[in-house]
C-alpha cells in the first residue's frame, strides 16, 4: 500500500457550458520514498491536482489517502493539523508571509504546532539552504531563488512524510534551479521523504523515479525512469 | 511570545496608519459613549444632590409617631437611616402680617438634622436654650427678629373642636382655635436659616418654624426615613405602617425619588434617558461600522497570509484566536484612551456649562462625578463591538479554503456580467471613468460601508444643525421686537392699590421708560366686524376685546408716533388692528373691525368675562397696526388714562425698559423686605430670561456640534480606512495601468472621478434623509411657534463641501503614497 493513494479524484469549476474539469477522475498511488514528477501542458490541471493532494483545496469528488488517512474526511481543523505534520507544500510563487523574516517563516509550521524549533536544526537547515546570513531579512528583500529556498525550508522543517512542489524552479535560472532540485533530492534521499514535483523542466523530470503526464485533467501516461 | 501573536503585533505596527486610525475610531466611539453616559449620570447626580439639598436626603417622612412605635419602625431592615425631629408646639405671633401664619412653631431636631439646615446668618443652636429662626418670619411675616435677641415662647398645643392640630392643618378664621400652653421658656436667637423644606413647614402651614437642638428622646417624633434602596419606596413605607397599630400621616420626597429613578413617572427623566439611549444607539451603530469595517479590511488584506498559514497547517481556531488577539490589542489601547477622553470631555463640559449657565441656573452647580457606571458600560459596549466585529471577520478568514484565500479570490471574484460598465459613464469620463466605475462595483461591499458612513454623518449633520438653528431662532424670535425688558404684575386684586405700588417702583433710577397698563374687558358688537373679521368669527357673538390705557406719557408718545395730535385723542380711542391667524396651514392677515362709522359699540364684561349689558360707544378715528410698548396682541382699543378713569379698570401689568434689570430685581426684593405689601408683586426679567435661553441654546449647540464632530470623525476614520486600504489592494492594478502607459494626469483624474462617485452617491442619499430629519425637528419645534419650514440650505452646502473635501484629502493621501512607489516594486510585492 502506498503512502499516497488517489482514487477517482475530480475537481470541476463553474457550471453548465462554462464547466471546466480541471482534475478529471484521476487515480494513482505513490510509494514511500518515491520522487515523482508531474508534467503537462499549461492549464492541464497540475496545480489543481497538487492542491488537492496537499489538502488545501476541496475536491468535487474522490478520495485522497495519505498514510492511510482519508484527508477529506477530516474536519477542517484536524486537516490543518494533519497538514502541518505530514505535508510540506512549496508553491510556484513562494507564498511567504511578507511581514515575517526568513527564520520566522521557516519556523511557522513548527510554531503552529506549539513546538519550539530546535535551534541546531534551524541552523543546520539555514546552512544547507545557504540562508544563514539572510535569516533576519524579510521576503521582499530576497531574490526569487532565495525566497524559494525559504519556502523549501518551511516545507521540510517538520520532516513531513510528503513534499509537494508546484513548479519550484519555474521562475529561476538554471543554476538556481539545480540548487533547488538538489535540496529536494537531498530531503528525498536523506530523510526518505516522498516528493511530488510539478515541473516543465526536462532535467527534473529525468531525475525523478517516475513521471506522470497529465492532459486535460487526466493522466495520459505514468512511467518509471530506470 | 507565540509566533501568531508576534505576527499580529508585527502586522499592526507595519500598518501603522491603519492601526492608528482604527484605534482612533475605537477611541472616539468609546469616548462618545462614555461622554453621553457620563453626562447623563452627572446630570442625574446633580439633580439628586440638588434634591437632597433642597428637600433633604430621605425618601419617606412619617409624622408625629408615638414613642413605642418608633422602636418598631427602626427595626425595619430596609431602612438605612432614620432622623428624628419633633414639633414641640406653637406660640402666638401677634404682629405677623400674614393672616394665615399667626404662630411660631418650635421644632426640636437632633444634631444631624440641624446640620442640614441652610444657615443664612449666625450659627446653629448648640443647646436647648438656643434657636435659629427662619428667614421668612421677616420677609413674609414682617417681623424683624435679630440675632442675639431672646424671645419668650409660650409653647402650646393648637386645639380646635377638641382635636390637636398640627403644621399640616391650615389656619382659617372660620374655625376657632385655642392654644393650650405646655410650658414657656426663653430662647436666644443665634442664627437665621432659609425657609425649611415643605416637609417641615408647608406653604400653608400656620406657624413660622424656629428650630432648637433636641437630642433627647422625644415623645412625639416625626422621622425622615432613608431606605437602603429607594426602589419600591411606596411598598416599603406601607409595610412599615402596616406593622404598627396606630395610623400616621406620611409623605414622600418625590423630587429625590424621581431623580434617583425610583419614581419614574416623571417625563423629564424618562426623556433624558430615551434621548441618551437613542444617541448611544447611533454611536454604537456607527462604532460597529468603523470597527467592523477596519477589521474586515485588515482581514481582507491578510486573507492571503491567513491562507498561507492555513495551508501550512494553522487551524481555524488558531486563526480565529489570532484575529481576536488583534481585536484585543486594539481594544486594550483604544478603550482606555477613549474612556479617559470621554471622562475628560464630561469634566470640561460640566465646567463649561457651569460657566455659561451660571446665571440661568440660579445657583445650581452641575457636579462632575467619576462615572463608574458609564465607564463600565463603555468598556462593555466597546468590547462587545470589537468582539463581534473581529469574530465576524475571523469566521470569514477561517471559512475560506486555503488555496482560495491565497488567491484572494473572494474579494476579486466577480461575475463578468456584473462588471459591465455604463456606456454613459464611458463616454463622459473615458476609460479612466470606466475603470473607476467598475471598481466601485467590484468593491461594492466596501464601497457601501464608505457610503453608509458618509450618509450617517451627512444625515446627522443636516438634521442636528437645523435643530440648533431652530433653537436659536426660537430663543431670539420671542424677544426680538420687545420694547421692554422687564415686566411687573400685580396680585390677584389688580386694583388701584397695585397701581400705587407700581407708581412707587416707577421712581427707580434703573427704569428708563415704563408703561402701566390699565384694562377693561369688553365685547364688540358683531355688526362692527369687517368681512375678514366675519370670516374668522363666523357666527360668534363673543368678540372679546380689551380697552387699554397705557399711561399718559406713553399715550402721548404713541399718538405722536402714528402721526396724530394727542389733544385730539383725549376722548377718543385708537384701534390697534392687525390680526393674523392660520387657515389650512396658511397665514392670513387682515383687519378685524369695520370703523366706517368712526366708532365701536362695546358691551362691558365682568370679571368672569360675562356680558354686563352695559353698552357704550368709543369714538375711533384712527386705525393702526403698530403696537405700543408691552402690547403683543394684534388687536386692542387704546385710550388715554383720562378716559379710563370713567371705568372700573384693572391694573394688569407694568412694562419696563430698564438699564439694569439685575439691579432692579435687587431693588424689588429690598422693597419687599421693607414693606410686605410688595410681596404680591411678581416680575419677569425678560433680559435675564433671554440671556438664559441663549445660554441654554449655546450649551445645547456645544453638545450637538461636539456630537456631530465626533460622529463625523468616526465616519472619517471609517472612510479613511476603506479608501486607503482599497487603494493599497489595487496598487498592483495601478502599477500595471501605469506600466502600460497611463499618464500621471490620467491616473489622477481616474482617482478623482472615483471620489466624485463616492461623494455623489452618499449625498444623494444623505441630503434627503437629513432634510426629512430636519423636517421632523421642525415639526417638533413648530408646535409652539409660528415658523415656516426652511430647507437647511447652509447645512446642505457645508455637508456637500465637507464630503468632497474629506474624500478628496483621503484620496490624495493614498495617491501620494502610491505615486511614491516604484512600479516594479509594487508588482513584485504582490505575487501569488
Ligand atoms: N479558481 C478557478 N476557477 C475556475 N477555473 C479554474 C480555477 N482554477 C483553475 N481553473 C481552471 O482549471 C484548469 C486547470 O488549472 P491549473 O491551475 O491546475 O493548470 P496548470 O496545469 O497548473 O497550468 P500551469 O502549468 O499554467 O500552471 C484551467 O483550465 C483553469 O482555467
Ligand atoms: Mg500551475
Amino acid at each position: 500500500m502506498g503512502i499516497l493513494e488517489v482514487k477517482n479524484l475530480k475537481k470541476s469549476y463553474g457550471k453548465g457550458e462554462n464547466k471546466v474539469n480541471a482534475v478529471d477522475d484521476i487515480s494513482f498511488s505513490v510509494n514511500e520514498g518515491e520522487f515523482v514528477a508531474i508534467i503537462g501542458a499549461s492549464g492541464s490541471g497540475k496545480s489543481t491536482l497538487l492542491h488537492l493532494l496537499g489538502g488545501v483545496d476541496r475536491p468535487t469528488s474522490g478520495t485522497v489517502k495519505i498514510k492511510g488517512t482519508d484527508i477529506y474526511k477530516l474536519k477542517s481543523d484536524n486537516l490543518a493539523i494533519f497538514r502541518r505534520r505530514n505535508i510540506g507544500i512549496i508553491y510556484q510563487f513562494y507564498n511567504l508571509i511578507p511581514i515575517l523574516n526568513v527564520e520566522e517563516n521557516i519556523a511557522l509550521p513548527c510554531e503552529l504546532d506549539g513546538k519550539n524549533v530546535d535551534s541546531r536544526k534551524m541552523d543546520d537547515l539555514l546552512q544547507t539552504l545557504k540562508l544563514k546570513d539572510r535569516k533576519k531579512h524579510l521576503p521582499n528583500e530576497l531574490s526569487g531563488g532565495q525566497q524559494q529556498r525559504v519556502s523549501i525550508g518551511r516545507a521540510i522543517i517538520n520532516n513531513p512524510a510528503i513534499m509537494l512542489a508546484d513548479e519550484p524552479t519555474g521562475n529561476l535560472d538554471s543554476k538556481a534551479s539545480e540548487e533547488i532540485i538538489s535540496y529536494l533530492k537531498l530531503s528525498n534521499q536523506k530523510y526518505n521523504q516522498t516528493v511530488i514535483v510539478i515541473t516543465h523542466d526536462e532535467k527534473i523530470a529525468k531525475e525523478a523515479d517516475r513521471v506522470i503526464t497529465i492532459d486535460d485533467g487526466k493522466i495520459i501516461s505514468d512511467e518509471r525512469n530506470i | 511570545m507565540n509566533i501568531l501573536k508576534k505576527f499580529v503585533i508585527k502586522d499592526l505596527s507595519l500598518n501603522k496608519k491603519r492601526t492608528i486610525v482604527t484605534i482612533i475610531g475605537i477611541m472616539l466611539s468609546s469616548a462618545l459613549i462614555c461622554a453621553v453616559a457620563g453626562m447623563v449620570t452627572s446630570f442625574q447626580k446633580t439633580l439628586v444632590e440638588y434634591a437632597k439639598q433642597e428637600y433633604g436626603d430621605f425618601h419617606t417622612i412619617i409624622y408625629d409617631i408615638q414613642k413605642e412605635d418608633l422602636g418598631k419602625i427602626k427595626q425595619n431592615e430596609e431602612i438605612e437611616k432614620v432622623l428624628e425631629y419633633e414639633y414641640k408646639g406653637y406660640s402666638n405671633l401677634e404682629a405677623s402680617k400674614n393672616e394665615y401664619k399667626p404662630y411660631i412653631c418650635l421644632v426640636g431636631m437632633e444634631k444631624e438634622l440641624l446640620n442640614n439646615l441652610k444657615l443664612v446668618e449666625g450659627r446653629l443652636p448648640e443647646n436647648e436654650d438656643e434657636i435659629v429662626i427662619s428667614k421668612h418670619i421677616k420677609t413674609n411675616g414682617g417681623i424683624d427678629l435679630k440675632i442675639g435677641e431672646t424671645i419668650k415662647l409660650e409653647v402650646s398645643e393648637r386645639i380646635s373642636d377638641g382635636y390637636k392640630l398640627n403644621q399640616r392643618t391650615i389656619f382659617t378664621e372660620d374655625k376657632e382655635e385655642i392654644l393650650n400652653k405646655i410650658y414657656d421658656k426663653e430662647y436666644k436667637i443665634v442664627g437665621i436659616i432659609e425657609r425649611p423644606s415643605t416637609f417641615i413647614e408647608d406653604r400653608q402651614s400656620p406657624g413660622y418654624t424656629v428650630v432648637t437642638l433636641d437630642n433627647k428622646e422625644k415623645t412625639n417624633t416625626s422621622i425622615f426615613i432613608k431606605f437602603k434602596d429607594s426602589k419600591d419606596y411606596k411598598e416599603k413605607t406601607k409595610t412599615i405602617l402596616a406593622d404598627i397599630e396606630n395610623e400616621y400621616e406620611c409623605d414622600y420626597n418625590i423630587s429625590l425619588l424621581r431623580w434617583e429613578g425610583a419614581a419614574l413617572s416623571d417625563s423629564t427623566m424618562s426623556m433624558l434617558y430615551s434621548v441618551s439611549g437613542v444617541v448611544i444607539v447611533i454611536i454604537i451603530v456607527s462604532s460597529i461600522f468603523v470597527i467592523k469595517n477596519s477589521f474586515s479590511i485588515s482581514i481582507t488584506e491578510k486573507i492571503k497570509q491567513y491562507g498561507i498559514l492555513s495551508s501550512i497547517g494553522a487551524t481555524s481556531k488558531q486563526i480565529k484566536k489570532n484575529v481576536l488577539f488583534e481585536g484585543f490589542v486594539l481594544g486594550i489601547i483604544g478603550i482606555p484612551l477613549g474612556v479617559i477622553c470621554g471622562m475628560f470631555a464630561v469634566f470640561v463640559l460640566i465646567h463649561l456649562m457651569n460657566y455659561i449657565l451660571a446665571e440661568a441656573l440660579d445657583g445650581i452647580k452641575f457636579m462632575y462625578s467619576v462615572p463608574y457606571l458609564p465607564i463600565l458600560i463603555t468598556i462593555l459596549f466597546s468590547t462587545i463591538t470589537i468582539y463581534f466585529s473581529s469574530i465576524f471577520s475571523a469566521r470569514k478568514a477561517a471559512k475560506t479554503s486555503p488555496i482560495e484565500a491565497i488567491r484572494n479570490n473572494d474579494e476579486i471574484k466577480i461575475k463578468s456580467k456584473k462588471l459591465k460598465g455604463s456606456k454613459l459613464i464611458k463616454t463622459i469620463f473615458k476609460v479612466g471613468g470606466d475603470i473607476s466605475y467598475k471598481n466601485l462595483k467590484r468593491n461594492k461591499r466596501k464601497y457601501r460601508t464608505t457610503v453608509i458612513s458618509l450618509v450617517v454623518s451627512i444625515t446627522i449633520f443636516i438634521s442636528l444643525s437645523s435643530f440648533i438653528d431652530f433653537g436659536f431662532k426660537m430663543a431670539n424670535e420671542y424677544y426680538k421686537n420687545k420694547k421692554f425688558n422687564f415686566a411687573l404684575y400685580g396680585g390677584p386684586e389688580k386694583n388701584r392699590d397695585t397701581e400705587e405700588l407700581f407708581n412707587q417702583i416707577a421712581k427707580s433710577e434703573k427704569i428708563n421708560d415704563y408703561s402701566i397698563h390699565k384694562t377693561i374687558q369688553v365685547s364688540v358688537l358683531p355688526e362692527y366686524l369687517s368681512d375678514f373679521g366675519k370670516e374668522y368669527f363666523q357666527d360668534s357673538e363673543d368678540i372679546e376685546e380689551r380697552v387699554i390705557a397705557i399711561g399718559e406719557k406713553q399715550f402721548n408718545d404713541f399718538v405722536k408716533q402714528i402721526g396724530e395730535d394727542p389733544k385730539k385723542y383725549e376722548n377718543k380711542g385708537i384701534l390697534l388692528d392687525n390680526f393674523t391667524y392660520f387657515k389650512d396651514e396658511k397665514k392670513i392677515n387682515g383687519n378685524l373691525y369695520n370703523i366706517e362709522n368712526n366708532k365701536l359699540t362695546l358691551n362691558l364684561l365682568d370679571e368672569n368675562y360675562e356680558k354686563t349689558n352695559k353698552i357704550f360707544d368709543i369714538q375711533i378715528e384712527k386705525r393702526t397696526e403698530e403696537a405700543p410698548m408691552g402690547l403683543e396682541e394684534s388687536t386692542g382699543i387704546i385710550i388715554s388714562d383720562k378716559m379710563m378713569e370713567k371705568f372700573d379698570y384693572k391694573v394688569n401689568r407694568m412694562y419696563i425698559m430698564s438699564n439694569d434689570t439685575t439691579g432692579l430685581r435687587e431693588e424689588l426684593s429690598s422693597l419687599k423686605i421693607s414693606n410686605p405689601a410688595y410681596e404680591k408683586i411678581g416680575y419677569s426679567d425678560y433680559e435675564e430670561a433671554q440671556r438664559s435661553e441663549q445660554a441654554m441654546v449655546l450649551v445645547v449647540s456645544i453638545f450637538l456640534y461636539g456630537f456631530i464632530a465626533v460622529i463625523s470623525l468616526i465616519g472619517v476614520t471609517n472612510i479613511f480606512n476603506t479608501i486607503t486600504t482599497n487603494m493599497n489592494l489595487r496598487q498592483k492594478e495601478f502599477a500595471m495601468l501605469k506600466s502600460i502607459g497611463m499618464t500621471q494626469n490620467e491616473f489622477d483624474r481616474m482617482i478623482r472621478l472615483e471620489s466624485i462617485f463616492y461623494g455623489i452617491k452618499s449625498l444623494v442619499i444623505g441630503i434627503p434623509l437629513g432634510c426629512i430629519g430636519s423636517y421632523f425637528i421642525y415639526k417638533a419645534f413648530s408646535e409652539g411657534m409660528e415658523m415656516a419650514y426652511k430647507l437647511p440650505i447652509t447645512a446642505i452646502i457645508i455637508a456637500t463641501l465637507f464630503v468632497f473635501l474629506i474624500i478628496g484629502l483621503i484620496m490624495k493621501y493614498s495617491l501620494n503614497k502610491i505615486n511614491k512607489q516604484n512600479i516594479i516594486d509594487t508588482i513584485r510585492n504582490e505575487n501569488i
